[in-house]
């Protein structure tokens, strides 16, 4: 999967959130988004996601334009703030529902996510029973259960304790390594030193390559 | 607030509703429970007749919203097409208003047996014309609610739909009150709704429907339109 982002721009209410962006993503990366709150690393990843609508420019993923030939990337996993899952079911089924959109992911696709970010023990807890660390586990097994090309991970280490961050950076560059493009933005340092084969610096809704860590 | 809590209180606001209209719409006939108001009629019958609106309004809150927030973004992004979610808030939306009337007919006829209540047999091509012409408007009307909770939110929705629905009872005062031209009635069509107000109306039931679904088939383009390009953030946002 390839992801082009030409000449992309985003203003809201008069304000330009995202300026003029030109960059492309290719796969086998992690892409890391770093920046101050506010300088437009989650709209980035919204535009990416076809969630809003550009007021220049275009997204091209793998040649088709994002809000022409199609509504969002086909093959994408994404974590952006204030996703819940529903909480009165379990892990498992709140996958499962999930999974009967695009029919792609099998029941032990689903047991592999879970038993990736550590949830294989929660079996039948409901999620409203979950801790906020757990509920940010399910998010990133939501993310990757399909197994997608493009990953869209906003904070994915939010509320982990240590041996979870871990565990899921050791996660994240298994994706990577199987091609997929995975962009994440963080405030944690650590993280995007850890993880990101570039690092993207946004800055009022400006992109630039920073330093290449590794 | 979750489904089985609205539904919870639906289920109330129905019982209220439907004990009101056995008590008070008199005399007793199997149309009073979509009666409504009449054309400048008495002030408690336009607050019942708002009320019934507010029930199916109220069934209907934040089921678009659903797929634009939260969890529904996470259905969403899994969907290649916009408009494949819109066919399934439209089809969502025809199973509720389905479910919140045939839930208040079978009160309402419930209700009357056990108050041994009997009216006069109303023939079955008039029933059927009365009960299909409020599906139709109830459908339009929740239309309007999820065309307003894509653009703005569903609290705003709600408002604005009963906003729409007042205004459509005083028009339909209005017109009547200065005999002006009935077929206004089917611009301001929620007065359709109400046999109170049909059964004086010189419009065949034909053309009400026909208005009516056009008016539907045009609300579904617009949603369509204004879906396609609505920025989606999340509910806090």
């Amino acid at each position: 999967m390839y992801v082009e982002i030409k000449d992309y721009s985003k203003a809201i209410k008069g304000k330009t959130v995202l300026n003029h962006i030109n960059y492309n993503f290719a796969p086998g990366k992690i892409y890391g988004l770093y920046g101050r709150n506010g300088s437009g690393k989650t709209m980035l990843m919204r535009a990416i996601a076809g969630l809003i609508y550009p007021t220049e420019g275009k997204i091209m993923i793998d040649g088709k334009q994002l809000h022409k030939d199609i509504s969002f990337p086909e093959d994408t996993g994404i974590i952006i703030e204030n996703m819940e899952l529903m909480p009165q079911y379990d892990g498992y089924t709140n996958l499962k529902l999930l999974a009967k959109i695009r029919k792609k992911a099998t029941d032990e696709d689903i047991y592999e996510a879970l038993d990736k970010v550590g949830l294989s023990d929660a079996g039948k807890k409901k999620v409203r029973a979950y801790s906020l660390g757990m509920k940010q586990k399910l998010s990133i097994a939501q993310a990757i259960f399909e197994k997608p090309q493009l990953l869209l991970l906003d904070e994915p280490t939010n509320a982990l304790d240590e041996k979870s961050v871990e565990d899921v950076r050791a996660l994240l560059i298994e994706i990577k390594q199987r091609g997929a493009i995975v962009i994440i933005a963080s405030h944690n340092k650590d993280d995007i030193k850890y993880l990101a084969d570039v690092v993207l610096e946004v800055d009022r809704g400006q992109i630039r390559e920073g330093r290449i860590i590794k | 607030m979750n489904v089985a809590s609205k539904k919870r209180w639906c289920l109330v606001g129905t019982l209220f509703y439907i004990y009101y209209v056995i008590r008070n719409y008199i005399p007793f006939s199997y149309e009073n429970v979509f009666a409504g108001v009449d054309y400048n009629g008495q002030t408690l019958f336009y607050a019942s007749t708002l009320y019934l609106f507010g029930i199916i309004i109220f069934y209907g809150f934040g089921n678009t919203e659903k797929y634009i927030e939260g969890y529904g973004i996470l259905e969403l992004i899994r969907s290649v097409k916009r408009g494949l979610v819109i066919r399934k808030i439209i089809i969502d939306q025809i199973k509720n208003i389905f479910q919140i009337i045939t839930f208040i007919i079978v009160i309402f006829l419930l209700f009357a047996f056990l108050a041994g209540k009997k009216g006069e047999l109303v023939p079955a091509e008039k029933l059927i014309s009365d009960i299909g012409l409020f599906y139709i408007v109830a459908f339009s009307i929740v239309l309007w609610q999820s065309i307003f909770e894509i653009v703005f939110d569903s609290r705003i929705g709600i408002l604005l739909t009963m906003s729409i629905i007042g205004i459509h009872i005083y028009a339909g005062d209005f017109i009547a009150a200065h005999d002006g031209n009935t077929y206004l009635n089917l611009v301001f069509y929620s007065n359709l709704a109400l046999t109170a107000r049909t059964d004086r109306l010189s419009i065949s039931k034909s053309w009400m429907f026909v208005v009516v679904v056009s008016i539907c088939v045009i609300q579904m383009i617009l949603m369509n339109l204004v879906f396609r390009k609505k920025d989606i953030f999340s509910s806090s946002e």
